[in-house]
């Protein structure tokens, strides 16, 4: 998470549910136009599906500083949005028509610390779990936040996310695993900057994270995961997958990267994918992977990627990252809102969420919402492979 | 060198209790020590001596905690320096806080310090244990500052502290901080520990100049997960790098100043006994040292901790005349015992831990212009943040008669 102390005015904005197909040419983007980057993702002998991103009138979350986890509660939705360090739950009938945020309480400590809920997951029994990257302080430099080595813990509420139980660290680097005098200034090690999803058969939930190692041969996105039946006393029983196993501890382990950095995020030059965001289509039946690229070790961005798997168990079976939108579609986007220089250059944390009831930012049909830093203004179509666009059938 | 025999040490001395519930000489390191145990370089082996004797109460103004009912809670050693007429004490309790006076016996209310910058140091767990006033004024101090959730989330404790460096130009009010100054190699914890407290880390500590302003020397409590590495730690930072600090200091290691103050090994100057991530772990902690103008040595006083918990096993006493010599420290004595600590401690308002094990003691000269770091033949010995003790030294060889040191119970 960045710009921990940024405080950006939000005037809550509703928003016309968007209208599906209807397409306006700028903004309409194949991922096979996507750019060569993301070299180390291995190519798969499935096609790839398609994105088709249109415009729609304006929809805001409220102040957004990491992946926004969504999750329904009958004819409710429920947000949590993280930025400052805290988190705040939102509720309402549509991710467009959310009413005003509540602050939420994670616990005496937790709530002292700077802390960002990223991902939850619904169990049948209405227990939501949930998993936020923490940034430790003064971890280099005395008096500062920045920079830090996040870790990720795992939650558990029963009351939809206003109050948690912690249950404690899963993922998490060495701690002696950092370098002070990395040209980030955010992060000198660490693992963070995630989302979770269970596999379909419910066996495992699966961890798609950034990590910020200073080795270079463990930077980039990494995958880890935890049995299901482990969910409420999970700590120590998360793996890391690292060299094509499961079979590094979570805790200050090891990892092979899903997508490797194209260049050392420690150097000036750094340059890699973070923050995935990762949903089950139902509509492709495949997950899709939204992903910021880095090209410098501030975080500047070239512009949004997408990935796709058939097989979340398989951190071999992603596709190529391919670009969807490049720097100047992402400010155009971010245009006229009032966020911080970063985020309205940027555009970081990039997520889909589901427009059709019952859908959220880990389950997303034919159709849903771009959201960049909280804003969208790009409905988003998935295509199957060889699907003709909609904006053709719309025609 | 190991302490495993301060029980036959103490026996010694508790024979040597002069008038008085609470008045007692120390006889010379010889007299005390149990066969076999040496006494480290220190001149001819003849120590000095102390006499404690029952005074009136003095309380230091501590840190008010409501919600737990504490009226005076002191959480560490408790600075203090002059200025002009006017004497300043920092009490710390999470966060530091400041109380000025004509004495301190006379301090007034706590006011919380403030550090410069983001608001992140007033935001984390805190606590002043050292300063030192520059011949310009400028106020110089080094904090324990302790990370949240080293092992286990949503928790405190355990931590594993490190030390920071700070400044002042108004006397402490607000402090500028110049970077963390000794720490331990952050992977270099136990989450296994039987330590409630501290899962690794360096910080318990104290600094002061030594007699030529060359170097400051900090000394520390290390609680490393390695046995070898667990007790009294030493580092010294160069008096000329006192503005910037961070990365300047040196740990002391098998008999030099060649670790690096960030992350390096250390060699306890005073080791534990028993392994401090165990239930039984013991050790000595906490140090306190001041100059001794009327012995001309440093005195360090120490908490003994005679399990994991720190559950105190009474106050010690140990003497050097070379701070920057850590070998030349003697073996420290037990100058009170746990049953006389309590009685100290009874009815006060700190956290109840402090005044059961009588932690952090320490000893502030009375004198206008001395402090925790400087005092004559005659101070005040606190433990948590209470005094009810003179404090006389006597020179080897001195005659005390107990006439000398005032009216006896």
């Amino acid at each position: 998470m960045k710009e921990t102390l940024v405080h950006a005015p939000w005037k809550y904005l509703h928003a016309a549910r968007p209208a599906i197909g209807v397409a306006v040419g700028f903004l309409m983007f194949a991922s096979c136009l996507g750019s060569a980057l993301g070299e180390q993702a291995k190519s798969t002998d499935m096609s790839v599906p398609t994105a088709v991103l249109s415009e729609v009138p304006l929809a805001l979350m409220h102040n957004v500083d990491s992946n926004s986890p969504v999750h329904w509660d009958g004819k409710t939705l429920y947000l949590i949005n993280s930025a400052d360090g805290h988190q705040y739950l939102s509720s309402g009938p549509d991710i467009a028509h959310l009413g005003y945020r509540n602050q939420i309480h994670l616990g005496d400590t937790d709530d002292r610390l700077y802390i960002w809920i990223e991902a939850t997951w619904k169990a049948d029994d209405g227990t939501l779990y949930g998993a936020y990257h923490y940034e430790p302080d003064a971890l280099c430099k005395s008096n500062d936040h920045l920079p830090t080595a996040p870790k990720i813990a795992w939650i558990r509420s029963h009351e939809n996310g206003n109050t948690w139980d912690d249950l404690g660290f899963i993922i998490s680097a060495n701690p002696s695993s950092i370098k002070c005098d990395s040209a980030s200034p955010w992060d000198v090690g660490g693992t963070g900057d995630f989302s979770v999803v269970p596999d379909r058969s419910q066996q495992y939930l699966y961890f798609y994270g950034t990590s910020y190692d200073p080795h270079f041969e463990e930077q980039g996105i990494f995958a880890a995961r935890m049995r299901l039946a482990d969910r409420d006393n999970p700590s120590g029983k998360v793996w890391k997958w690292y060299k094509g196993n499961w079979s590094e501890p979570a805790q200050w382990g090891h990892v092979t990267p899903i997508f490797a950095p194209e260049k050392d995020f420690t150097q000036p030059e750094g340059a890699m994918f973070w923050g995935p965001a990762l949903s089950w289509n139902s509509y492709l039946e495949m997950y899709v992977m939204l992903l910021n690229h880095a090209t410098d070790p501030e975080l500047n961005a070239d512009g949004i990627y997408i990935s796709f798997n058939r097989r979340i168990e398989d951190p071999t079976g992603w596709s190529r990252p391919q670009r969807i939108l490049d720097r100047a579609g992402i400010q155009k986007v971010m245009q006229g809102v009032n966020l911080s220089p970063t985020k309205m250059a940027n555009g970081w944390y990039p997520e889909v969420i589901g427009d059709g009831p019952g859908e959220t930012d880990s389950l997303v049909g034919r159709t849903g919402r771009l959201f960049l830093a909280g804003v969208s203004r790009l409905q988003i179509t998935f295509l199957k492979p060889g699907e003709i666009p909609s904006v053709n059938k719309a025609k | 060198m190991r302490r495993v025999t301060y029980n036959l040490g103490l026996a010694a001395f508790v024979g040597m209790l002069s008038v008085g519930l609470l008045s007692l000489t120390l006889g010379a390191y010889c007299q005390v020590s149990p066969p076999g145990a040496h006494a480290r370089e220190h001149d001819n082996g003849a120590l000095p001596s102390v006499v404690l004797k029952e005074a009136p109460l003095i309380q230091m103004p501590g840190v008010p905690v409501p919600e737990r009912k504490l009226l005076h809670a002191v959480d560490s050693n408790s600075p203090v320096h002059w200025d002009g007429d006017r004497v300043y004490m920092f009490n710390s309790y999470n966060h530091p806080y400041r109380v000025m006076g004509a004495d301190i016996a006379d301090l007034g209310m706590p006011a919380p310090v403030q550090f410069e910058g983001d608001g992140t140091d007033n935001r984390l767990f805190m606590w002043i244990e050292a300063t030192w006033r520059d011949a310009d004024g400028t106020l110089y101090g080094a904090y324990h500052y302790e990370p949240d959730t080293i092992c286990f989330a949503n928790t405190h404790i355990p931590t594993a502290p490190k030390i920071g460096w700070i400044k002042s130009t108004d006397n402490g009010a607000n402090w500028q901080d110049l970077g963390f100054v000794v720490e331990a190699n952050p992977a270099r914890i136990d989450c296994n520990s039987a330590s409630p407290w501290d899962a690794g880390g360096t910080g318990d500590m104290t600094f002061l100049p030594d007699r030529d302003d060359k170097y400051f020397y900090i000394y520390g409590t290390s609680y490393d997960p390695a046995f070898e590495e667990q007790g009294i730690f030493v580092a010294r930072l160069p008096f000329a790098d006192r503005d910037h600090a961070s990365g300047k200091a040196q740990k002391w290691y098998r008999g030099n100043w060649t670790e690096p103050g960030l992350w390096g090994h250390v060699t306890p100057v005073f080791p534990a006994m028993k392994d401090y991530t165990h239930a039984d772990g013991e050790m000595f902690w906490g140090p306190s040292i001041h100059w001794n103008t009327y012995l001309e040595e440093y005195v360090m006083v120490l908490n003994h901790a005679v399990d994991t918990r720190l559950k105190g096993g009474g106050i010690y006493i140990s003497f050097n005349r070379d701070l920057g010599n850590p070998g030349g420290w003697s073996e420290p004595i037990m100058i009170l015992d746990q049953n006389q600590v309590k009685k100290l401690t009874q009815g006060g308002s700190a956290q109840p831990n402090a005044l059961e094990n009588g932690w952090y003691p320490e000893i502030i000269g009375t004198e206008k212009g001395q402090s925790d770091r400087l005092c004559g033949r005659v101070g005040r010995l606190f433990v948590a943040g209470m005094s009810r003790l003179e404090i006389t030294f006597v020179r080897p060889n001195e005659k005390h008669s107990t006439s000398a040191s005032g009216p006896q119970n």
